[in-house]
């Protein structure tokens, strides 16, 4: 039995965010049209940029809990 | 038409869309994959350095390359008749336009190729980037009616056809200048908008009370 290792929910969210924001812009690149459009336009954008920024406050974090900050 | 297919010039590397396209299907593919690794390695190691380093790329890196690409291929691709024909309610509309037999200003325009591409776009966008902002945003008001069904037969424009969009390319044109239909004490009537280009160059489409016609 391995034990799991604890994961800040930070980067738990930033991952699920950007693997979702990047499925839904796969679909705009494979079928272009007005729902995909749409779909990447107000929900994928938004996704990315959370993923990009639950990351980024992730690593502020880190830095400030190191002192490096 | 479309039995003329043109050949390449010398030295095609494929059209800026072609490469949004794939470069965002790259990167895409590419931000899973380390997303799902970095996963993995999340739940045997922890955040360790390596794993956030890892992380740096597909959360950091890559989602404003596929905005930006996402940006580029889809706002161009949205400007295809074949994206405004995707509802089903355009489809009418579309056929109109590719009928060699209609004699409707809008097929008019398309046939004679006076508009060279994204010919539903060209006309019903107003000029300047409010325009295509606004042109936008109404698109997305579209999509919703279009999924809810909230719209009505005969579908009517939303607002009066501005002259400003036939005059942005007749204007200048010397068979306009010329034409005795448009003498020079009436133009100011047509630059605001008091007498409509549609009233006598009209309909732009025919009148679909069904949607019979796309099937």
């Amino acid at each position: 039995m391995t034990d799991r290792v604890a994961v800040p929910w930070l980067v738990r969210l930033s991952m699920m965010s950007g693997a979702l924001g990047a499925l839904l812009s796969l679909m705009l690149f494979l079928h272009a049209g007005p729902y995909t459009l749409v779909a990447f336009m107000f929900v994928a954008q938004p996704l990315l940029l959370a993923a990009v920024a639950l990351f980024v406050i992730q690593v502020l974090k880190d830095l400030r809990r190191e002192r490096l900050l | 038409m479309s039995d003329l297919v043109l050949p390449r010039p010398q030295g095609w590397i494929g059209t800026t869309d072609d490469w949004a396209r794939g470069l965002g299907v790259v990167f895409v593919v590419v931000a899973v994959i380390l997303i799902v690794v970095g996963w993995r390695r999340l739940r045997d190691r922890g955040l360790d350095p390596p794993v956030k380093q890892l992380l740096v790329i597909p959360l950091l890196v890559l989602p404003p390359a596929i905005v930006f690409f996402g940006y580029s291929y889809g706002i161009e691709s949205s400007k295809s008749i074949g994206s405004c024909g995707s509802c089903h309610v355009m489809k009418p509309f579309l056929a109109d336009l590719k009928n060699p037999a209609s004699d409707s200003l809008a097929a008019t325009h398309y046939k004679n190729r006076y508009i060279q591409e994204h010919q539903c776009y060209t006309c019903h966008t107003d000029y300047g980037m409010f325009g295509t902002v606004r042109a936008k945003m109404e698109g997305l008001g579209h999509v919703v009616r279009n999924l809810s069904g909230a719209y009505s037969l005969p579908l009517k424009i939303a607002h009066p056809f501005p002259n400003s969009r036939c005059l942005a390319c007749h204007r200048e044109s010397l068979k306009f200048r010329n034409s005795p239909g448009h003498p020079k004490e009436d133009l100011p009537k047509l630059l605001s908008g008091e007498n409509s280009c549609i009233d006598c160059h009209g309909p732009a489409h025919p009148t679909f009370t069904t949607l019979e016609a796309s099937r």
